[in-house]
């Protein structure tokens, strides 16, 4: 069950009369899972829909996982949504919208607001002035693109910087266990992208959960991330003495990179040294100055 | 005999000799007119056909004459054959490329590109010549790809030229003088193929100190993604592990994106101008490779044929590179290879058929139209395909997915496939300008552009030290010699199968089956020649299966590769060694470069077009 404690933060950047400044006016709730851990964020959103001077507002709430994943959307009792005219979303166009804010990586997010709309190509047999671009056209609501638009730039875009400063203020070592068990790859980046360099040997024993095989880049680039003094510690070397086999090539050079002017236990050095192969690489140069 | 008539005899025989030792005929290559006018050279069969043609590429409207001066050994009476071909006959019973001939004026009498189905010469009957400074023009009739190969002028009734081809191709060496053992220019490393993967290559070798030859068969750089063809480039640059490859194809590349679009949006002078740039380069521009000469298991000459003049030019060098796409040098020098489909037991891939077949992706021919401020008519073909109103495509633009050829050899039926993608086009467009229910809403609309140079997606492969397969991409094999990521999806195309039962089995539309990747980086021995030593290769003919072709033919995943190899070419001349010899004793070497980069890294990154899908974490 999942349950909402008192108001986590408020952003209060709009005001009654939202019409002239086009922003929405939100307020966010973190919520928690069972045993008190942050497990998201869900807020009321009062946003103004706008084309040239005609606005209108819709209301509706957001939620989103800890590293800023929409989740879903509800509607408020008695507020269902509309299009520019007032029209009410019919059942199909909710749907419709369900699967596009479902979309992180929608080709609605590569346009501005003012290309939407007026399909100027001469080509365009059915364009005419007021037609969606047909890029679009499909995976929008007929009539309410511009609702599409500020929805699903609201579930994907407005919010991200603010949600990554909310998780990284709630961090701490219970939450930091949950997210690694979660052995979610997007959440491995968001940690490496935004820990603080002195925060990693705090945390070290679950950040090293997250350096497993076949996970494509992650792991040259946690790697990379890391400071030296992770380097330095001696429960480190020993992790990546025993799992330095199972990296990729590319995750072993960056380690390898990291390692120069790094004391090395015997544990990694023994190890490296079995690495020594006659083919030139520089994997190979660099095992071969480390060991020297 | 008395001395009078001695005197006679023997100026007769001296006159018969005289007459003899002249010449009696004169070939005459279409490809060398000087004035072209309309007309296009068309060399992409000439490996199968025998030579460069002409072709009337006027979408519906007959071409510009071509015309030329030539100099004939001497007036009198000619026999004239015309080699040609009806390009419809495969489909049609009707002829749609018609063109005349017409020669100091008189036009021939007899109507040429109607008669045979394939190439052959045919008899234009007999002229008289009476000046020895000849005019001779091509009169197109139709605007539908009409297309001569040459003119044969002969005294002798007999005298008929060959239609086997190699015959014909030693009636024209002799006929036209063409040496056949030109002096080599020497090289460091010689580049074939000047599509995006060749161009990379050219310019990453010569910014890296070696003096390279690049090698293209046609009058611009691109291939794929030139004018000619009109694809727009794919895939991302700068990825893990190597973030600095893809700056020369950020450098090089176009900034808009879009498939079959106006001709400015692929930047030929762009790419041409980062190449004549390049003191180190030097370029050789409708020259088509077709010849090597071989020195053991090494390539010593690859010898290439100027597409107007028929001349050769000999290109010695320790290192070769196969940027063809059709993988032309590595065949011709005996390298190992493969084509169409392996079966699944052959790389146990889980999206291999169970049987080997031969079923390639096809060659896009695409097109757009324009709306036009009056009407705009299109003939009324009785030549084209039998449409109808549910069968017929009421669009505007053909896209990627105007495919052809699948399950067609994609060298020796290359005419056949482009020719039918032509056709399909022209049918579409006269059914429905010309008898479609809404055909009033096409009224104004112009056929702007169609290609007469196919996009082909898929030919031979040559194998490498290293094949790469559809496991190593998804189970994130990641090599130690991994070079240039690939990141597009493994995207294979397939016939449309409503439109190939509407079409009698012969699809012209296709679909797309997508496997989303993590990015992958191709090992550097998918880039050389198992069995050729000093051959490597860049852009879709490297070693890979048919499945992992489907993510690495992306044109700035082969640029990528292209900047590879030029690196790679600056190595094995620094240390006097082979591509193998470079990846097993000096490849750390390779891996500084590419760390390094070779393109201006300074540049905004601009390409934000069709970059595709990939696994690729979204915070990466």
């Amino acid at each position: 069950m999942r349950f909402f404690v008192s108001l986590f933060l408020i952003f209060l950047l709009g005001a009654d009369d939202i019409i002239p400044n086009d922003e929405p006016f939100y307020e966010f709730e973190t919520i928690f899972d069972q045993s008190g851990i942050p497990n998201g964020y869900s807020a009321y959103i009062k946003s103004p829909v706008c084309e040239k001077n005609k606005c209108y507002e819709i209301e509706i709430n957001f939620q989103w996982d800890l590293i800023g994943r929409f989740v879903e959307y509800d509607t408020l009792s008695g507020k269902g949504l509309t299009k520019l005219d007032h029209i009410p979303f019919t059942e199909q166009d909710y749907q419709k919208l369900k699967q596009l804010l479902k979309d992180p990586n929608s080709p609605i997010g590569t346009y501005a607001k003012e290309e939407l709309i007026l399909d100027t190509r001469k080509s365009e047999i059915d364009g005419f002035t007021g037609a969606t671009i047909r890029e679009i056209n499909d995976i929008v609501v007929t009539g309410g693109v511009y609702s599409c638009y500020t929805l699903w730039h609201l579930a994907h875009r407005k919010f991200n910087d603010s949600i990554t400063k909310m998780t990284m203020g709630l961090l701490d070592k219970k939450l930091m266990k949950k997210l690694v068990t979660q052995k979610d790859q997007a959440i491995y980046f968001f940690l490496i992208n935004n820990l603080p360099p002195s925060d990693f040997l705090k945390y070290r024993d679950d950040f090293l959960k997250m350096i497993t095989p076949n996970q494509s880049y992650f792991v040259k680039k946690a790697i990379e991330k890391m400071p030296m003094e992770m380097f330095r510690d001696s429960i480190t070397q020993v992790f990546f003495a025993k799992q330095f086999t199972t990296l990729n090539y590319f995750a072993q050079v960056a380690l390898l990179k990291q390692l120069k002017n790094i004391p090395l236990g015997i544990s990694l050095k023994n190890t490296l040294t079995k690495q020594v192969e006659d083919r030139n690489s520089l994997k190979n140069n660099l095992i071969q100055a480390l060991i020297q | 005999m008395n001395f009078k008539h001695s005197l006679t005899f023997f100026f007769s025989a001296f006159l018969m000799l005289f007459l003899w030792s002249q010449p009696q005929s004169f070939l005459l290559e279409a490809e060398s007119f000087q004035d072209k006018g309309g007309w296009f050279i068309d060399q992409q069969s000439m490996d199968v056909m025998g030579s460069p043609y002409l072709i009337a590429h006027g979408m519906g409207k007959p071409v510009k004459d071509a015309i030329t001066r030539v100099k004939f050994p001497a007036k009198g009476n000619y026999y004239v054959h015309v080699r040609t071909r009806n390009w419809t006959a495969p489909w049609s019973d009707q002829a749609a490329g018609k063109f005349q001939i017409i020669v100091n004026g008189q036009i021939l009498s007899k109507t040429f590109g109607q008669d045979h189905k394939d190439w052959h010469w045919n008899s234009g009957g007999k002229l008289k010549i009476n000046s020895k400074e000849v005019e001779i023009s091509l009169h197109d009739l139709t605007g539908f790809n009409g297309r001569v190969d040459a003119i044969y002028f002969t005294k002798n009734k007999n005298d008929m030229p060959p239609n086997e081809l190699a015959a014909l191709d030693a009636f024209r060496i002799k006929k036209l003088g063409l040496n056949q053992n030109p002096k080599s220019s020497k090289f460091d490393f010689v580049v074939i193929g000047g599509g995006m993967a060749g161009t990379c290559a050219a310019i990453s070798a010569a910014r890296n100190g070696v003096k390279v030859a690049l090698i293209q068969n046609r009058p611009v750089l691109g291939g794929n993604n030139s004018s000619e063809v009109r694809v727009h480039l794919g895939a991302r640059i700068n990825l893990e592990p190597y973030p600095a490859l893809g700056n020369l194809v950020n450098e090089i590349g176009p900034e808009k994106g879009g498939n079959a679009q106006p001709k400015d949006y692929y930047e030929d002078q762009k790419k041409l101008n980062a190449v004549l740039n390049e003191p180190n380069i030097s370029l050789f521009l409708n020259h088509h490779a077709n010849q090597v000469i071989m020195e053991g298991n090494s390539i010593q000459k690859v010898l290439a044929e100027n597409l107007e003049t028929g001349e050769k030019l000999a290109f010695e060098a320790p290192l070769f590179a196969d940027c063809t796409g059709d993988g032309t040098i590595g065949y011709l020098a005996g390298a190992e290879y493969l084509i169409g489909r392996e079966s699944k037991a052959i790389f146990n891939e889980p999206t291999a058929p169970e049987d080997a077949d031969n079923l390639t992706m096809g060659i896009s021919v695409q097109w757009f139209s324009e709306k036009s401020d009056q009407a705009v008519l299109f003939p009324d073909i009785d030549w084209g395909l039998a449409m109808d109103d549910k069968t017929s495509y009421t669009i505007t633009r053909g896209d990627w997915d105007w495919e052809t050829g699948m399950g067609k050899d994609m060298i020796l039926e290359t005419e056949f496939i482009r020719d039918y993608g032509l056709l399909v086009v022209f049918s579409n467009w006269s059914y429905i300008k010309n008898h479609h229910a809404e055909k009033e809403k096409f009224a104004n609309e112009k056929l702007q552009w169609v290609a007469y140079i196919g996009g082909k997606r898929e030919s031979r492969r040559l194998v490498g030290d290293y094949i790469l397969t559809e496991n190593d991409l998804t189970q994130q094999n990641f090599l130690p010699d991994g070079t240039a990521p690939s990141s597009w999806s493994v995207d294979l195309h397939y016939p449309d199968l409503e439109n190939k039962k509407e079409f009698e089995g012969e699809a012209f539309r296709s679909i797309a089956k997508h496997i989303s990747i993590y990015p992958y980086p191709i090992p550097f021995r998918c880039l050389y020649s198992k069995n050729i030593d000093n051959l490597m290769m860049a852009g879709r003919d490297i070693s890979v299966s048919h499945v992992a072709l489907g993510t690495v033919r992306l044109m700035r995943t082969g640029g990528m590769m292209g900047e590879v190899i030029g690196m790679a070419a600056s190595i094995c001349k620094l240390k006097n060694t082979s591509p193998r010899g470079l990846y097993q004793n000096h490849f750390s070497l390779l891996e500084d470069l590419m760390l390094k980069g070779v393109g201006n890294p300074t540049l905004p990154k601009i390409q934000n077009y069709n970059l595709g899908r990939t696994l690729m974490e979204t915070n990466d």
